[in-house]
């Protein structure tokens, strides 16, 4: 059996969507997926930023970002963040 | 890579952490999509001076779905085999009565020696029990030694012909 949907696919699907980005550091976003390009690049609307720290996790709001590829870990589709699970 | 899809896998990345899913795909660049995802994170406690080390710490999170980058993808390790799903029982239809067998339209269906009504030799004569109707019995207005009614335009034989006796 082959992959029936590819990850890339899955993204593709997830646009407009809300959805949950890990990066390779102590950082997280969600926000709703305006678009992504071949090296995952990302636009996203509506952004919270958690960002662990020593004194705990620091939210930030922002409108809208462009987050660099090279730095995601993880997605996560349909999810609110952290604060939802 | 093929052979351990739906299998349970422990994934370990680059920053350290594992991710324990169902993996469901994957591509070239073994980005992976891991089902009922787990994540897990051993954080060691900065150690003080004149503190014993502190235990490690582990931190578990329930994700869900997830799409893993395959840039960060360090290892990969079987952690359990593919959960067992009902649903192969669910969609199977109980065995019943009946037969398969191929259908089609036009001749290709027909028997090789073509329409069955070809196969049957002519019936040199009547089958028993028609041999016509019985004496005495014919239509009224026809004359006898004529079996059946003219077809429409053939009144009947000309005047002046009379059958062979």
């Amino acid at each position: 059996m082959a992959s029936q949907i590819l990850p890339l696919e899955l993204i593709d699907r997830c646009i407009g969507s809300k959805i949950w980005v890990i990066m390779k550091s102590e950082r997280e976003f969600t926000g709703t997926l305006l678009g992504f390009d071949d090296y995952v690049n990302i636009v996203l609307e509506d952004v919270i930023e958690y960002e662990a720290t020593a004194q705990g996790v620091k939210k930030t709001k922002l409108a809208q970002t462009l987050l660099n590829g090279s730095n995601i870990a993880m997605l996560i589709p349909g999810s609110e963040g952290p604060d939802a699970s | 890579m093929l052979s351990l899809i739906n299998w349970r896998l422990k994934v370990t990345i680059n920053d350290g952490r594992a991710m324990i899913g169902q993996m469901l795909a994957f591509d070239r660049h073994m980005n992976l999509v891991l089902a009922d995802c787990e994540e897990f994170r051993r954080i060691r406690p900065k150690k003080k001076p004149g503190e014993e080390t502190a235990p490690e710490q582990e931190m578990k999170r329930t994700l869900g779905l997830v799409i893993l980058r395959g840039e960060t993808v360090v290892s990969i390790s079987v952690e359990g085999p593919p959960p067992v799903v009902d649903e192969d029982k669910k969609n199977a239809l109980p065995v019943g009565p009946g037969r398969g067998m191929p259908a089609g339209r036009g001749m290709g269906m027909m028997p090789p020696m073509g329409p069955p009504s070809l196969q049957r030799p002519p019936m040199p004569f009547a089958p028993p029990g028609m041999a016509g109707p019985p004496p005495g019995f014919r239509p009224p207005g026809f004359p006898p030694g004529m079996p059946f009614p003219p077809p429409p335009g053939f009144a009947g034989p000309p005047p002046g012909f009379q059958p062979p006796q």
